[in-house]
């Protein structure tokens, strides 16, 4: 009964059958209870999927594209998970594997020709003047971040590049460090829409400290709407 | 007796450099369960924040939506922080998920403010209707409370499997547009969207 083919169950449940096919399912279902109640259960799920509000939507991060699910190379896709919900393996590994100056976003493939809005990220008060970054909005949900004349990182820190509004709506968008040179670039992936918040922020984190935001931010700049 | 740090306190947030106000110590993270059921247990202080950066923004995103009020929300959040810390040691994981039980804290709490918008009735008649209505907002309330739960647990889904539902629900695209959209073959796409809904509705049953 219930593993039956799944397709008409699933175009049931989606109402994706002609008059004719949906009937003969119905039929089916008065005749099998199991795979009845297997149809209820999924129709209740999708009756919650169908009414779930933008806003539950949005906490998943960015909308899927054709290219989120057509040409995710598996691994891509394991870096993203990795990267987005444990911050503090982030942050860990980040040190490690930035240890010798590469981005994180060097690990993720570069667009040929970044374009888009371009934000400069200024120097907040305790910071050198002369520090500053550079953040270009590219196609297909990504960032291209190039900072300069930062302080190098020392061991046990790094720096953070967050989306933010206010303290309770912010989100970590990439860890990285910064050598002698000051210079850095990124290429990475937003989590979700830059226009959903106000700025770009770079705070200078520490290793041993939790993974939230450790309030001594360095540059900023509002984000354009 | 030790004291919560909230996020807003100075020790979980310092001070940012700039005036700008925005400080934070919030982000969405997948939720270390066995620390967090260790901070409930030992009533840490530091629960507050491994609860907000968890599973905050679906907190905070139902009661919004509930309360129809940005404001109202965050002080019920705070407050949903501040019970679980001072409940967090009665807390049973047998009994139910920490999403499930924070979640029956935010509903409760949301209640409570919707109570105290409403006037107290001097007519009975009207008295029994605004119990009605009581019997209608806690339904609301729950229903409500599902639905924010499941937006949470499809981020438990396999990234693909996530995606296919968000293009088909989120989207409203059809399962041949998708098809198309992706290259994904389309008896493929179905397998997918048939295994997604059933993993997500594994996943609900978990939480019940």
């Amino acid at each position: 009964m219930s593993r039956e083919p799944q397709e008409p169950i699933g175009d049931y449940v989606l109402g994706e059958l002609s008059e004719e096919e949906r009937r003969r399912v119905q039929q089916r279902l008065r005749e099998d209870p199991l795979l009845r109640d297997r149809v209820e259960g999924l129709e209740a799920i999708a009756g919650m999927l169908e009414s779930l509000p933008p806003e539950a939507w949005e906490t998943l991060g960015p909308r899927p594209g054709p290219v989120t699910v057509r040409d995710r190379a598996p691994w891509r896709s394991s870096l993203r998970q990795w990267l987005r919900p444990r911050p503090a393996l982030v942050a860990g590994a980040c040190a490690l594997l930035l240890g010798a100056g590469i981005g994180i976003g060097v690990l993720i493939e570069r667009p040929a020709s970044p374009s888009g809005p371009t934000v400069v990220l200024h120097a907040l008060a305790g910071a050198a003047p002369s520090e500053r970054a550079l953040a270009r909005m590219t196609p297909g949900g990504r960032m291209v971040l190039s900072v300069e004349r930062l302080p190098p990182t020392g061991p046990g820190s790094f720096y953070e590049l967050w989306l933010m509004t206010n303290l309770h709506d912010l989100v970590a968008v990439a860890s990285f460090r910064v050598g002698a040179d000051g210079r850095a670039e990124l290429d990475v992936p937003l989590p979700v829409s830059p226009a959903r918040y106000r700025y770009l922020d770079i705070s200078l984190q520490r290793s041993s400290a939790g993974p939230g935001h450790s309030g001594d931010s360095v540059l900023r700049a509002p984000i354009p709407t | 007796m030790s004291t919560l740090a909230i996020a807003t306190g100075p020790r979980s947030a310092p001070a940012v450099r700039q005036a700008g106000g925005v400080p934070s110590r919030l982000r969405r993270a997948e939720p270390d369960e066995p620390r967090l059921l260790r901070q409930l247990a030992q009533r840490d202080p530091d629960v507050a924040a491994t609860i907000q950066s968890a599973y905050g923004r679906i907190l905070l995103g139902y009661l919004r939506q509930l309360l129809d009020d940005g404001g109202a929300a965050e002080d019920v959040l705070q407050q949903v922080l501040l019970e679980a810390w001072q409940r967090g040691a009665s807390f049973d994981p047998a009994r139910a998920s920490v999403l499930t039980w924070l979640m029956t804290i935010a509903r409760s709490r949301a209640i409570d403010v919707l109570r105290r918008r409403v006037p107290e009735p001097h007519d009975p008649a009207l008295a029994t209707a605004l119990l009605d209505r009581e019997g209608a907002v806690e339904d609301h309330a729950g229903a409500l409370a599902e639905r924010w739960q499941l937006a949470y647990l499809l981020s438990k889904l396999p990234s693909d499997h996530a995606d296919l539902l968000r293009m088909r629900f989120e989207l409203a695209m059809s399962q041949t547009e998708i098809a198309e959209q992706t290259g994904i073959p389309l008896g493929t796409v179905k397998t997918r969207m048939v295994r997604a809904l059933e993993q997500l509705r594994g996943l609900m049953e978990q939480e019940r």
